[in-house]
């Protein structure tokens, strides 16, 4: 269905809603509460809970970085979802390099079958438990999955998500 | 000899991602994984002389050939570069001698892929590798600078856009001040008509009463220009606005929905604020996510209909948008599509009913309305939306209250009234016709050239700011064909200097009627010289 748009309108979108990655980028490195803010406006503005609006968004976030100028790193760190994982992390360390005030996650990829893939969040902050499912949802779009994301697992500051693949 | 370490394959891959092994001939015997996680022709049995040559070979064509290069560099810290023949593609490292042969330790270099898009990831690069964060740091200043680039371009136009709006606003001022100006003439002179007897006491009360209806809409202009409404409510095209926020709505559906957009009306246009209608959208979509637990498909349509919505006549001849929403599982009962044509039921803010309603209040808002009805297998909710034409104020019609004018004796003045205000073309040619003139009305400047082609006329009374053709413009042209006769304009501020000829004469809107008069007198007085 997402697909079935071209990246001209995407871009529109974009226009229209006013935000880039780049937006959501240096803000995400330079004031949390800006982006929860920013993410709180859109759920009233939407009618949604925040959580479901951290959803949705970290779902169009990938979009947004895919088709914007941020595409070429996302291509860097991987055209398939086990290769994007194992490497998100150097492309983060790397990212950091530039953006020195940066936090950034850590990804693991603990566990990997052919339908179930099982994947270590670590974070200093809290709250953004749906945000990266929306993510890992953008990223199965982008990457020709399809399947759900579902929380296996919390202890202190990781978060483990399954990841069930429909796959044959 | 014992080798002084002892290297497994998998670090070997881990340190060199793209290394080769091959046998005294330069037939490869096993890669490293760059090349097994992709399909090349780097395999097992392939010549290496077929895929690659040397880097020397660029630019020096007596380089010596691979098969002598290779061995020469065994066991020496010299640096190999290869280039891949049908790939762009580098790669670079040192060689070992081994029991059968070479170990080419190599590791890819980076050319500008990230832009080429050659298809390398991160992994392709060893651990150490200083490429990962070297490219990584060359994409994100790109794309910061296109983003960058692209706010300057953004930015650009908000102020353009903003320039824009001040032009309008400052025009759509400028109107206000002439209409509300030519209200206050229409008031005065029928107060002035009222207080003298003899003339139409009902036909001056209803110009009255008309002149201060559109007086207070002008006022709610105003305040929507002051206050933080929408100041334009310019119609919008619903497919467009539709299609480009699809991508928009359909981010609110998990993968297991569908979301199809038709749209059939044609560029039609209704005047509903953009984000609105997004938003009332999306509520029906969020909705219907929430009745569908296990997925299914949405469809939205739209299209143009003579039939409104209930309780709309059939005979209102304004064409209708209507856009359905139609998804495959039953969403909502009975009770809640009665519970939501209930006024007087409460409905919970955070149960259907609450967002539905809402969004019937907001459709009613804008002349519409919304119908909501269970289908067998599914929910359809239907919005209509008056369709709106294009902005810009219908022609003046002409009403001929001031009925045929008398037999001109050649003593009374006989007066063209230009004005395209309805009420105060009445008012003028009332008070004219008693001051004793024969006062001939026309609404714009094509009936008065018309009037002209019939009749003689001394003086031409024109107001200045009309639609089509300015008052000014009407005068130069009459004045070029009829060079005796008199102009005087009315304005509510002073037109252009230079557009003026200084015979003419001025009047300012609200008109003084004893200044009309005068002047009126004066300009007949200098005609008879
Ligand atoms: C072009 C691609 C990307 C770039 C340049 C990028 C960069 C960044 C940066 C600069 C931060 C901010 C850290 C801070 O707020 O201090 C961040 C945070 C984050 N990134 Fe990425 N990122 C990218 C893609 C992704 C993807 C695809 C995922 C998907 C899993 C992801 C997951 C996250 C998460 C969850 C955070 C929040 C911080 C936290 O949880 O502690 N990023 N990223």
């Amino acid at each position: 269905m997402l697909d079935r748009l071209g990246p001209a309108a995407w871009a529109k979108v974009e226009r229209e809603t006013n935000t880039g990655p780049a937006d959501l980028i240096s803000l995400c490195v330079y004031d949390d509460s800006k982006t929860i803010a920013l993410i709180s406006a859109s759920a009233t503005h939407l009618g949604l809970p925040v959580e479901e609006a951290l959803r949705v968004f970290g779902r169009y976030w990938v979009r947004f970085a895919e088709l914007s100028s941020f595409g070429p790193i996302m291509d860097f760190t991987g055209q398939d979802l086990v290769t994007f994982i194992n490497n998100l992390d150097r492309m983060h360390r790397s990212v950091v390099l530039a953006m020195p005030d940066a936090r950034v996650p850590s990804f693991t990829l603990m566990e990997e079958t052919r339908k179930r893939l099982l994947v270590r969040y670590r974070s200093d902050r809290t709250g953004l438990e749906t945000f990266v499912i929306g993510l890992l949802e953008g990223l199965m779009d982008r990457l020709n999955e399809t399947g759900s994301v579902e929380v296996a697992g919390r202890a202190g500051n990781t978060i483990d998500f399954a990841i069930h693949l429909d796959r044959d | 000899m014992q080798p002084a370490v002892t290297i497994r394959e998998s670090q070997l891959g881990a340190l060199f991602r793209a290394y080769i092994k091959v046998d005294a001939e330069l037939v490869v015997i096993a890669v490293g994984p760059f090349f097994l996680s992709r399909e090349t022709e780097v395999v097992p049995g392939a010549q290496l002389t077929e895929l690659f040559s040397l880097r020397y070979d660029r630019e020096d064509g007596q380089a010596p050939p691979m098969e002598a290069a290779i061995p020469a560099m065994a066991d020496t810290p010299e640096r190999l570069e290869l280039f891949c023949k049908s790939k762009n593609i580098r790669l670079a490292g040192i060689v070992f001698s081994a029991d059968d042969g070479f170990l080419l330790a190599l590791n890819i270099v980076p050319e500008d892929f990230i832009i080429e898009g050659q298809g390398l990831h991160i992994s392709d690069f060893s651990q150490i590798d200083a490429s990962v964060p070297a490219l990584t740091l060359i994409g994100m200043q790109r794309a910061l600078l296109a983003e960058a680039r692209q706010a300057a371009i953004d930015l650009a136009n908000a102020q353009s856009e903003a320039l824009e709006l001040l032009d309008r606003t400052q025009r759509l001022g400028s109107y206000i001040v002439h209409d509300l100006t030519n209200y206050l003439s229409i008031i005065r002179l029928n107060v002035a008509n009222l207080a003298r007897s003899g003339g139409s006491a009902d036909a001056s009360r209803s110009a009255i009463e008309a002149a201060t209806r559109h007086v207070s809409d002008l006022v709610l202009s105003l305040e929507r220009l002051t206050g933080h409404r929408n100041v334009e409510a310019t119609p919008i095209p619903v497919d467009e606005t539709i299609r480009s926020n699809l991508a928009f709505l359909a981010a609110a559906l998990p993968a297991d929905f569908t979301l199809d957009f038709i749209g059939g009306t044609a560029g039609a246009a209704v005047r509903v604020g953009r984000t609105e209608l997004v938003h009332m959208l999306t509520n029906v979509i969020v909705h219907a996510r929430g009745a569908m637990p296990d997925g299914g498909s949405i469809t939205i349509s739209t299209y143009r209909s003579n039939e409104g919505p209930e309780g709309h006549s059939k005979t209102s001849q304004g064409e209708w948008t209507v856009i359905k929403v139609i998804h495959d599982r039953r969403g909502i009962d009975d009770e809640a599509v009665r519970l939501m044509l209930d006024p007087q039921a409460l409905a919970r803010p955070d149960g259907a009913e609450f967002a539905l309603r809402s969004m019937r209040t907001w459709a009613r808002s804008t002349g519409g309305d919304v119908k909501i009805s269970s289908l067998p297998a599914g929910t359809e909710i239907c919005i209509h939306l008056p369709i709106s034409d294009e902005v810009g104020g219908a022609e003046p019609v002409l009403v001929t209250t001031a009925g045929l004018a008398k037999p001109q004796t050649a003593r009374t003045a006989r007066v063209l009234v230009v004005e395209d205000e309805i009420h105060a073309l009445d008012a003028m040619i009332e008070i004219l016709r008693r001051e004793g003139y024969a006062a001939t009305p026309a609404a714009n400047a094509a009936q008065a050239i018309e009037a002209l082609a019939d009749d003689d006329f001394d003086i031409l009374l024109t107001d200045v700011v009309m639609p089509e053709r300015s008052g000014v413009e009407l005068a130069h042209e009459v004045e070029a064909r009829h060079p005796r006769i008199g102009i005087i304009l009315m304005s509510g501020y002073l037109p252009d200097e230079s557009l003026l000829r200084p015979h003419w004469r001025m009047l300012r809107k609200p008109l003084d009627i004893s200044l009309l008069s005068q002047t009126l007198a004066a300009t007949h007085a200098k005609l008879a010289v």
